[in-house]
């Protein structure tokens, strides 16, 4: 269009506007144009919403109710795994042995002084950790088999060592910051606002929870509570040390693997879960998934697998993206695409 | 300004629950339908609604008022019109 040729349409008053002008110049509007225009607003309201609910840190008040380990009762005997037998059997500590202490529980499986450090396992004077992967088809798993000599080897981190949603950090910065012998990721607190989250004796969230709740005691006994069942003054009375929110319980009481789970998240997908023994000997399992080589496993599954390890109890912690096994610095399982930040972990230290 | 919005707010508030629905059914763990802010979107979705549904209420009857208004204004036309039947009488049919 020439300069003239605009100057005569300014003058005559006539405007010849594009496409898009004239259709949102009609009244009422094209309906496409609304509805563009309502997709367009939904997905930025999403964006929006994401950025509150998952991404923006926000501070939490602690509850600030702390469980001191010398105060703390021995939780009872009759939390004894049923499918245990022999001598080991008893969750009662022996006399000579501290709240939390399991020197002479466990005396032969600890060394002298040196520490002895491979691919297989660790052994020093205060833990004894075998390390396994089981491969069966489709289906990779990685096992810590973990004795220890003091209950505070078995320590609990949060993203950035601070109490809040939405903070998120690698396991691998997160163990390395406690000097770790390995870690899994925890139960993703930081991803929600309701529940328990006590770590390392301290109480930091009480809100009432809606799924199964998995406590350590300072004398190294683990429970899993139900909803119905939780009370947070009772539980921190008998000193509760850890405690998680996610679920669910992966065995009945007699440690026989559970055939039914009423849970959305029951398919195949990577997993991490907490197995009990007896007071000091627990293991830490991590399932990989959504790969050809593992495609994860379901909750029946990891049931049957913690079952199959011979443990009493288990407990389903947070899976998916977020499942990772750390050993030492290095991510030893494959978490899918490359796994994620999270917002806990727990991290086995030598002390 | 706010009768023409409303509608679209009240739509885009259900769709964003028909998300976090879904979300639900798939990871129940990460709360996207029990938490305050999804609790205040309810609210304002509920607020909406009836705010949206007592115009609608009110743009049917003044509709409907018209509607019976000028139905009321034909008759009596109707019935002005010289030698013309009134439209509410029976005409009898003979035979």
């Amino acid at each position: 269009m020439t300069a003239r040729n605009r100057g005569a349409r300014a003058r005559s008053g006539v405007r010849r506007d594009g496409w898009l002008r004239r259709q949102l110049a009609r009244r009422p509007l094209p309906l496409w144009v609304v509805t563009a225009a309502d997709v367009l607003v939904l997905v930025l309201a999403l964006l929006v919403y994401a950025l509150f609910h998952h991404v923006l840190p926000r501070d939490e008040e602690a509850a600030g109710v702390v469980s001191r380990r010398a105060a703390a009762p021995v939780v009872a005997a009759t939390q004894a795994p049923e499918s245990m037998s022999g001598p080991e059997a008893s969750a009662e500590p022996r006399a000579a042995d501290p709240v939390g202490v399991f020197a002479q529980r466990f005396a032969d499986k600890f060394t002298g002084g040196e520490i002895i450090a491979d691919s297989e396992g660790y052994q020093s004077p205060s833990l004894n950790i075998r390390f396994q992967t089981v491969t069966e088809p489709e289906l990779v798993y990685y096992v810590a088999d973990i004795y220890m000599r003091d209950i505070e080897c078995f320590r609990t981190v949060f993203a950035k060592d601070d109490f809040g949603r939405g903070r998120y950090e690698w396991l691998t910065d997160m163990s390395a910051r406690l000097g770790g012998v390995m870690a899994v990721n925890g139960d993703y607190y930081g991803g929600r606002a309701d529940g328990i989250v006590i770590r390392n004796g301290e109480l930091y969230r009480k809100k009432a929870p809606i799924r199964d709740v998995c406590v350590i005691y300072w004398d190294g006994v683990m429970e899993i509570i139900s909803p119905s069942e939780w009370n947070t003054e009772s539980v921190m009375a008998k000193g509760a040390y850890q405690g998680w929110n996610f679920g669910p319980n992966l065995l009945d009481d007699g440690g026989n693997a559970l055939s039914y789970f009423d849970s959305e998240v029951a398919g195949r997908n990577p997993r991490t879960a907490i197995g009990y023994f007896e007071p000091g000997h627990y293991c830490l399992v991590v399932v990989d998934g959504r790969s050809k080589k593992s495609r994860g496993a379901t909750l029946e599954k990891l049931s049957e697998i913690m079952a199959g390890l011979g443990c009493a109890r288990a407990y389903n912690l947070d899976g998916g993206q977020t499942s990772s096994m750390v050993v030492g610095n290095k991510v030893v399982s494959n978490p899918y695409h490359g796994g994620r930040k999270c917002s806990d972990g727990i991290v086995i230290v030598d002390r | 300004m706010l009768r023409k919005v409303t509608p679209h707010a009240v739509i885009i508030i259900a769709a964003m629950y028909f998300v976090f629905f879904f979300i639900d059914r798939v990871n129940s763990i990460m709360n996207f339908i029990n938490n305050g802010m999804t609790k205040g979107l309810l609210f304002a979705l509920c607020v909406l609604a009836i705010y949206n549904a007592v115009l609608l209420i009110r743009e049917n009857r003044a509709r409907e008022r018209q509607r019976q208004r000028a139905l009321e204004q034909r008759r009596r036309a109707a019935s002005q019109k010289p030698g013309a039947p009134r439209p509410d009488r029976t005409v009898a049919h003979k035979s």
